[in-house]
């Protein structure tokens, strides 16, 4: 039976109008969701892995390439395509177009042998060791979290959503992939004059590089069209970090009429109705805006119970990703907490492929978790320049501390210096992690 | 073409029974070792005239394709005489590389394609190079070093291009080389397998170049061997 999207608009209608009238568990059960059991009951050790992201789609892979048939895997995605949030900034500032940034999940399911599940997740009993969906129930015995990240704008405007959801309309942050992004491309392209506000969220956020070098796009925007106005960019911080001489550099010596970079300016109120921010570096009006408030785990990190709730992160085992709540659950990419690595894209990708995926399969296969982990690289890029396209770049080498079981930083190799080579490795970098998450 | 494990290990044992061994001190099966016997091709200059170690350029790298027309490998005359070393893949295989070929024992040979993420040198450009001694690269400070700078693994040719920083995990595959006195031919390939998953992953961009993938995957009967700087007008340093 096809139903049309009218045809569930009506039933839910339907379903709201009945509810009034009797009692709320029949409208539930008319909802256009399916509850029973998704995929066969696996043979082999079945892991379900929530959420598509940079870590997800790796897990996923990279699962498969470990263990072969010998494991089952499920990805569990809501999103109708991936749109990376890496090199998002570079599309911003018009260098490369969205289909660089779009990939499909079929293709590597079907490639590497995994199930694609196209669904929203709406629970997780850790208890019976299921995850439920819009397309029903799936039973794991391995669970992978991979949820990115949510916004904390309650940090910001408490208990008011309206007001949050007023904010993430007219000023959206884009650090979580889709219409966001567009939205605000649409904002810096028609900026036309007056003070353009980018608030860098207080550490630890996603990609600790991505506002500065994003501010570094807008403002290459600024400066093509001619526009006179100020990118004011509020950072929380004392001062840019990492690559903060790079970035220094390119503000002042590309874009010395445009940016203006405050430091120190923790966020205490956000107005979004008179568009103004008051800061510890003072107040600022603005006519638009970036407006970027604090990370915190993604929604689904909540809803397993599996997230810290002072620091807002999910505790891991630093060295397996293992969360320290459940056993049977590992935490990949941005929501997990371990000291030193940072919230990227390379840095997802790195600790999924040679700590998570690799312990996991250890344990899979009977042995040692530890001894199976090997030490992962972070690359973070930074387009600073749209005209020639240049790039400054920050790699860090990490080795295990096999005694304490973490990680710790080994090396950290940085250039400042902004190049066309860089520019190029930058894409070089994304194409070759895109062709590995996605054949 | 592709090749099992079985076949792998069946040919490092015709390889042992014919003597493989015998001219360059071809490495030795350890652990079921990943050698690849590939048809001998000589090494060629552009001008027709055979390559030999006298004739290259210390520390310049060259690019010739082997063992398939699509699949690039650098050739490298080092500073000193480079002696056989045992390496170890991620799987845990080990296998004996011979060293450089020679009088001097300094002249190598790498499949340039990245085993992190593979990348290659291509015409357009090319992310892998060599950085000569006391031409250090300015991210990770290291020099007499193959370098990737797509995601930072560097590879010491002097160890059988093992890993030396960065994300990669393998070294660069060895091109067995073999030198008489017309000069010097290549005649299988040392390593991890990386040909398969490279046709897998840039069958878009093989195609685009050898107009099929078949075509990408014919075998050479001579190589061709250039500097990369005139394979190419853009080598990405970092």
């Amino acid at each position: 039976m096809n139903t049309s999207r009218r045809d569930l608009l009506k039933a839910g209608v339907g379903s709201l109008f009945i509810a009034t009238i009797s009692s709320p568990i029949s409208a539930f059960s008319m909802m256009p969701m399916h509850s029973g059991r998704m995929l066969p009951p696996s043979k082999v050790p079945r892991v379900v892995i929530v959420g598509g992201g940079w870590a997800g789609v790796t897990a996923a892979k990279h699962l498969k390439k470990e263990l072969g048939d010998k494991v089952d895997v499920v990805l569990i995605e809501k999103r109708k395509i991936f749109m990376s949030c890496p090199i998002s900034n570079v599309w911003l500032g018009g260098l490369v177009e969205m289909d660089f940034l779009l990939h499909d999940f079929q293709t590597p399911a079907s490639k590497y042998g995994y199930h694609f599940i196209n669904a929203t997740v709406t629970g997780i009993n850790r208890h019976k060791r299921r995850v439920m969906t819009t397309e029903g129930y799936i039973n794991y015995d391995y669970l992978i979290l991979a949820p990115g990240i949510r916004y904390n704008y309650e940090a910001w405007f408490g208990k008011d959503r309206d007001l949050a959801r007023l904010c993430a309309t007219k000023f959206p942050s884009a650090f979580i992939p889709g219409s966001e992004h567009i939205a605000l491309k649409r904002k810096i392209e028609n900026f036309e004059e007056g003070t353009f506000v980018l608030v860098v969220p207080p550490p630890p956020h996603r990609c600790p590089p991505a506002p500065y070098e994003r501010a570094a796009m807008i403002a290459h925007v600024f400066k093509k069209n001619g526009i006179k106005g100020k990118l004011i960019i509020l950072d929380p911080k004392k001062e840019i970090k990492p690559k903060g001489k790079g970035f220094g550099d390119a503000y002042k010596q590309l874009y010395g009429d445009i940016v203006e970079y405050v430091p120190n300016a923790k966020v205490k109120a956000v107005d979004p109705v008179k568009r103004v921010i008051k800061t510890t570096a003072g107040d600022f009006k603005f006519d638009d805006a970036n407006l970027n408030p604090p990370h915190q785990a993604g929604d689904l990190a909540w809803l397993a119970g599996l997230v810290n709730k002072k620091t807002g992160w999910c505790d891991v085992d630093p060295l397996t990703l293992q969360s320290k709540l459940d056993p049977r659950v590992f935490v990949a990419g941005d929501s997990a907490s371990v000291k030193g690595f940072p919230k990227s894209g390379d840095m997802a990708h790195n600790h999924t492929q040679n700590m998570l995926v690799k312990a996991l399969a250890a344990i899979i296969r009977g042995k040692d978790p530890y001894s199976a982990v090997s030490a992962p690289t972070n690359t973070c890029y930074s387009m600073v320049n749209g005209k020639p396209k240049e790039a400054i770049v920050i790699n860090v080498l990490y080795s295990i501390d096999r005694k304490k079981k973490a990680p710790k930083k080994k090396k950290v190799n940085v250039v400042n210096k902004r190049s066309s080579q860089l520019a190029e490795s930058t894409f070089e970098w994304a194409k070759a992690l895109y062709r590995d998450m996605f054949g | 073409m592709g090749l099992s494990r079985r076949d792998l290990i069946r040919v490092c044992a015709i390889g042992g029974t014919l003597g493989l061994t015998k001219n360059v001190g071809i490495p030795f099966p350890v652990q079921g070792s990943p050698l690849r016997k590939f048809p001998r091709v000589p090494l060629m200059f552009a001008n027709g005239k055979p390559v030999k170690p006298q004739s290259l350029k210390v520390e310049v790298p060259y690019v010739f394709f082997y063992p398939y027309r699509s699949t690039p490998c650098f050739l490298i005359k080092l500073r000193e005489r480079v002696g056989p070393v045992s390496l170890r893949l991620e799987s845990g295989d080990i296998y004996k590389w011979q060293g450089g070929i020679g009088k001097e024992k300094t002249v190598v040979a790498f499949v340039a394609i990245c085993t992190h993420q593979l990348s290659y040198p291509r015409r357009d450009k090319s992310f892998l190079s060599y950085y000569p001694k006391e031409k250090k690269s300015p991210l990770t400070g290291k020099d007499e070093v193959i370098q990737c700078c797509a995601h930072m693994s560097a590879f010491d040719p002097k160890s059988g291009a093992k890993p030396v920083e960065g994300p990669a995990k393998d070294p660069l595959p060895a091109v067995i080389l073999h030198e008489d006195t017309n000069g010097i031919y290549a005649e299988g390939v040392l390593g991890k397998d990386i040909f398969g998953e490279f046709f897998d992953l840039y069958r878009r961009e093989l195609r685009r170049e050898f107009g099929s993938s078949k075509k990408a995957k014919e075998l050479v009967s001579q190589a061709t061997v250039v500097e990369l700087s005139d394979f190419t007008g853009n080598i990405i340093k970092c």
